[in-house]
């Protein structure tokens, strides 16, 4: 009786998923910035494990994200997009962030937008998946799920929208 | 009416998360160095005369470094080490502090200068390169002179009637006076 209750229930009351942006860098920087997708949507992992990490490679990862939106060059050890050359060109508009905790390496991939219509040369990255790696190879399957979530269009227009109207 | 200040940066929130960063961006330039050079972390080790684990143990650790290991591990790579105060006119720190490899590459970019005496040379060209606005220039023959941005955005010259090598020398924004038919060229 009581199974078929909460049953009843599930059905009636569909979960919707829900997106919104968490800066990680100031959001009035001119060229660039740093956001983690929040979402009920459980493949958006990312923000739930940095939270995780301890403090200190929280901090590796924010001074790699500043120096990101710095213009600092990419660097295969701490961060990195792929260019035409890699999986087809296939993924050029993910990216991904990198530190080593103990003998854990963490990933935290995301992907790059330009969403301010009257300034066209900034950038976001918005991180979205987190994963565990052994070695520097690139699991297309991350990449993969990635993607997904940058062409969905309930994401694309929660960019947007934010960013709609700034400067 | 209370004025909203702007948010500090988190280095702001305590020295030891100042000195996280700062020690985060030495760390990045000895990596950037040791790829270049390339030394693995076992020969690194073996320099510093430590064991590989425990040079994992700081790099991975910026806030267990102290002055003395920064010049250590500094100098274990051919590199040296220099402690920089300077005024960015963001007391409160709102943007947190500039990255040690922008004032290497400002440092490197400037030709290098070991003291005040080169620093003054380094103006001293910088004032001939401005000099070329008018097209007027006092260069010795022989002293390489540097421009800050390429010569025909500073003279405004067409380079077309310009012999190849010399359009190619334009390419980079340093350019050497070989011999006097260059410099009779310029003038």
């Amino acid at each position: 009786m009581t199974f078929g209750l909460v049953s009843t229930k599930l059905r009636m009351c569909p979960i919707t998923t829900k997106y919104r942006l968490k800066f990680a860098t100031p959001e009035d920087d001119k060229r660039r910035a740093v956001a983690f997708l929040i979402s009920n949507n459980i493949r958006a992992t990312a923000n739930t494990a940095f939270k995780k990490l301890s403090k200190d490679h929280q901090l590796w990862l924010q001074i790699r994200f500043e120096y990101w939106i710095s213009g600092q060059r990419p660097n295969k050890k701490w961060f990195h997009g792929w260019n035409l050359s890699e999986f087809q060109g296939k993924y050029t508009k993910c990216f991904v962030f990198k530190c080593r905790e103990k003998l854990q390496y963490h990933r935290f991939y995301g992907f790059l937008r330009n969403p301010k219509a009257s300034n066209p040369g900034y950038q976001v990255c918005v991180l979205v998946i987190h994963a565990y790696k052994e070695g520097y190879e690139t699991d297309e399957a991350d990449l993969k799920g990635v993607e997904e979530l940058r062409t969905s269009p309930i994401i694309i227009r929660t960019i947007d929208d934010y960013f709609r109207g700034k400067p | 009416m209370k004025i909203k200040s702007k948010k500090k940066h988190w280095t702001e929130r305590s020295i030891r998360d100042y000195l996280f960063r700062i020690v985060a961006d030495f760390i990045t330039q000895l990596e950037t160095k040791m790829e270049s050079l390339p030394i693995s972390q076992d020969e690194y080790a073996k320099k510093l005369g430590v064991t590989k684990g425990r040079v994992s143990q700081l790099l991975n650790h910026p806030g267990n470094f102290k002055l003395e290991n920064i010049i250590k591990y500094a100098r274990a790579l051919g590199m040296k080490v220099s402690v920089i105060a300077y005024d960015d006119n963001d007391p409160q720190n709102t943007r947190g502090p500039i990255n040690s490899e922008i004032f290497k590459m400002c440092w490197e970019q400037s030709g290098k200068p070991r003291d005040f005496w080169a620093f003054e040379d380094i103006n001293k060209q910088a004032e001939v390169a401005a000099n070329l606005t008018i097209n007027v220039i006092h260069v010795n023959v022989g002293v390489p002179f540097y421009l800050p941005i390429s010569i025909g955005q500073i003279t405004g010259w067409n380079f077309e009637n310009v012999s190849t090598y010399y359009v190619e020398k334009t390419v980079s924004t340093q350019i050497e006076i070989k011999d006097q038919d260059q410099l009779e060229w310029i003038q």
